[in-house]
């Protein structure tokens, strides 16, 4: 969004920015698979990571419908139960592994439960998979055309439309729990083969599944994002009135936005349920619509790579917190949402812009490159156990001590900033983190005393030149274009 | 041109519909029980320019709103090329050729102002035309044309929250031009102008002229006179005089409606 007219300083940027995007690929791609084919990361840690990656999908979706075309659905979660059920369906028979009984008609437990003793003739075609797989993405899409096609019709607009579509969301979870829609009710549908997400080869084949897929989709949605359609959506909402006398139909846009969020999501739901194993009618409610809101909110709305990495920073966040402080969540996320707000009121995006800028003046990366290297050779060698024998303590105050003296050497305060909780939350995801840092201290955990005091550390270096380190000579303003 | 329908209760000449680019007939429009519009009859001819004038509520912008297809007529008729459009939605009147600048400078704020043009160049209205849509050189170049003269070129790469009010007219104004409307509706371009830039927008609008119909609405008797076009006046949603602009100056009512006597 920046325009950046430096020639220099812009190739400089094209360059990291290519690195980068190279470096993010091999990590997902290759570090994660052979760190887990090494064992020294938990399956579970990878099948945590695919299913948030189902999330990130949902996001982009979020991110083409919220983000640029300006329509507030709270009712994504939806779409993503309608595919998830669709593939939990035919997990449930068992041509999708699932291992029925003679005791209970050789049909999904449940329907023994609710008297039933034959399968529901609709639930025949999901024994294939291919149709199931059709029925996941179609059901979703259509439901999405007929509903945004009476509602885009009717003119109804903003405040009104994000309430329609909680009802929506709304009345579904109330039809999903009854019984007598023999889709398990509220216990929902599981019981699938439970190797699907427990024996470490089927946890790869879906990681690469889904990693792959939201290769794709995040490709696709760029090619739309950048396209003259894409101008459109946010033409859309910058000012709708004015489309329709410049000869656009804006109901086909919103249309468009609309159905294709609910196949984006729908798709995570396809991949997430044989990731997790069950799926409930729980996860369509209302508040988890707006929590995946949230991740695009707080990741950065109309950038698809913001929301993206929202959607897995808020998930890993709130999984980490809430396993060490449980108790303390709701005050972590209160407070994480108005320090987001009130610093980057466009998302955390807005840091790695920053980051951006500081390269463009010409701020020198190797020091941040080297530590953060230091960092994860640090976590993993602690893993093997290297660090282990040593008295270790020693051992982590020198590499955290090289690591500062690495880090200093790039003025850069966002790229600390970003550096910092890049490297905080792969060691959380990744199960790298080593113990001694997850000790407490005054009852809290020392890792996040560091973390803390390494953001509340580069802050304050950033504001008081004085502290020996020259920011100002980086940080100063572009000149305007 | 379509035959038209066998209704006698519109005994209208033929050739009356016909000949103009738009023709009202019986219009009106009541919002609530107050009569927005009542016109009789209103038509501007082919490749005409035409300026309506009025105090404030004399139902120009209405007049715009109903010829643009936003607000329906509640009763009477509207003809674009003697087509009866009645019963269209604002973008069949935009298919048809019309195309409308605001009062207030209407552009697409995050988007550039090259994006902006691009958007309203005539061709692949459909959503998936717009997927696999690249303008062809021709297309820019005309793009970079219409700018030039406006003098946004340099401005191509901004984003138009970045432009000034004047240079947000001209940007709206540019992409009515890029559009290739058939007849053009423009509300107040001079609004907020500096005299410089108003001038400028004369111009510009005499230059288009020649090759499209146009209505313009003005407050601004200055620009008016730049124009020195034929003139509607209208007040409390009629037609009260229409004519030259130093004729109307002699016409007791116009003066009346104006001075409030």
């Amino acid at each position: 969004m920046h325009d950046l007219n430096h020639r220099n300083s812009d190739s400089r940027l094209i360059a990291f920015r290519k690195r980068t995007v190279l470096g993010v690929l091999a990590f997902f791609f290759c570090a994660i698979p052979l760190m887990a084919w090494a064992g020294l990361i938990e399956p579970t840690s990878v099948n945590k990571l695919g299913r948030y990656l189902c999330f990130a999908i949902v996001a982009l979706g979020i991110d083409l419908l919220w983000g640029y075309t300006g329509l507030l659905s709270l009712c994504q979660a939806l779409f993503f139960c309608l595919g998830g059920y669709a593939m939990a369906m035919h997990l449930s028979l068992p041509e999708g592994g699932c291992n029925v009984r003679p005791e209970y008609h050789n049909i999904p437990q449940f329907f023994f439960f609710n008297n039933v003793d034959l399968l529901p003739s609709w639930w025949k075609p999901f024994a294939s998979l291919p149709m199931a797989l059709a029925a996941a993405i179609l059901i979703p899409a259509l439901f999405a055309a007929v509903f945004g096609f009476t509602v885009f019709r009717s003119r109804v607009k903003g405040v009104y439309f994000a309430i329609i579509t909680q009802a929506i969301a709304w009345g579904a979870f109330l039809l999903f729990c009854r019984n007598e829609m023999l889709l398990g009710g509220t216990n929902g549908l599981t019981n699938f083969n439970p190797g699907l997400n427990r024996d470490s080869f089927s946890i790869m084949v879906f990681y690469f599944l889904t990693i792959g897929m939201l290769a794709i989709l995040f490709l696709l949605a760029r090619a739309i994002a950048r396209s003259r359609l894409g101008r459109l959506l946010i033409a859309t909402r910058d000012k709708e009135m004015l489309l329709p006398f410049m000869a656009y139909r804006t109901l086909s846009i919103k249309l468009f936005a609309f159905v294709a969020a609910a196949v984006f999501a729908a798709i995570g739901g396809i991949l997430y349920v044989p990731q997790n194993g069950i799926i409930t009618p729980n996860v369509m409610r209302v508040e988890d619509s707006i929590w995946m809101i949230i991740w695009v909110a707080l990741g950065g709305r109309g950038r698809l790579w913001g929301a993206l990495a929202g959607a897995l920073l808020v998930n890993y966040a709130y999984s980490i917190m809430t396993s060490d402080m449980p108790r303390a969540w709701p005050f972590l996320e209160g407070g994480m949402f108005l320090a987001v707000v009130m610093l980057f009121p466009n998302g955390l995006v807005a840091l790695w812009d920053r980051f951006e800028r500081d390269i463009s003046t010409g701020v020198p990366l190797r020091g941040l490159i080297a530590a953060l290297g230091v960092g994860f050779a640090a976590l993993v060698l602690d893993k093997t156990g290297y660090l282990g024998w040593a008295p270790y303590h020693l051992a982590y105050w020198i590499s955290g001590a090289i690591m500062v003296a690495l880090a200093l050497r790039s003025p850069t305060p966002a790229g600390l900033v970003t550096a910092a909780l890049a490297l905080f939350m792969t060691a959380e995801a990744l199960g790298l983190m080593p113990k001694v840092l997850s000790t407490s201290a005054l009852g809290i955990p020392i890792k996040y005393i560091l973390l803390v005091a390494a953001l509340a550390g580069v802050t304050l270096m950033s504001r008081v030149p004085s502290l020996g380190i020259n920011w100002r000579k980086y940080g100063a303003p572009l000149p305007e274009h | 041109m379509e035959p038209h329908s066998l209704n006698i209760e519109s005994i209208v000449p033929v050739d009356k519909k016909g000949s103009y680019q738009v023709f009202l007939e019986k219009a009106s429009v009541v919002f609530d029980g107050f009569k927005a519009l009542d016109v009789d009859e209103f038509g501007v001819f082919y490749n005409e320019l035409r300026v309506v004038i009025g105090p404030n509520g004399a139902g120009k912008t209405t007049l715009c709103d109903v010829i643009s297809g936003r607000t329906p007529l509640t009763s009477g008729h509207i003809y674009l090329e003697g087509q009866d459009v009645m019963r269209m939605e604002e973008v069949e009147f935009a298919r048809m050729g019309v195309g409308r600048k605001f009062q207030t400078p209407t552009v697409f704020d995050s988007l550039t102002v090259y994006e902006n043009m691009c958007l309203s160049l005539p061709r692949a209205k459909g959503v998936f035309k717009n997927l696999r849509f690249r303008e062809t050189s021709e297309e820019s170049g005309e793009i970079d044309a219409i700018l030039g003269k406006v003098g946004l070129l340099d401005e191509k790469g901004t984003e138009a929250r970045f432009l000034s009010h004047g240079q947000r007219q001209w940007l709206a104004l540019s992409m009515l031009i890029l559009a290739r409307p058939k007849l053009l509706l423009v509300d107040e371009p001079a609004a907020g102008l500096t005299d410089q830039e108003t001038e400028r927008t004369a111009e510009l609008l005499l230059e288009m002229k020649d090759e499209h119909t146009m209505i313009v609405i003005e407050h601004d008797m200055e620009f008016v006179r730049m124009l020195n076009s034929y003139v509607t006046v209208m007040n409390e949603g009629r037609v009260l005089a229409q004519g030259r602009l130093d004729e109307l100056r002699q016409n007791d009512e116009v003066v009346k409606a104006y001075l409030g006597r």
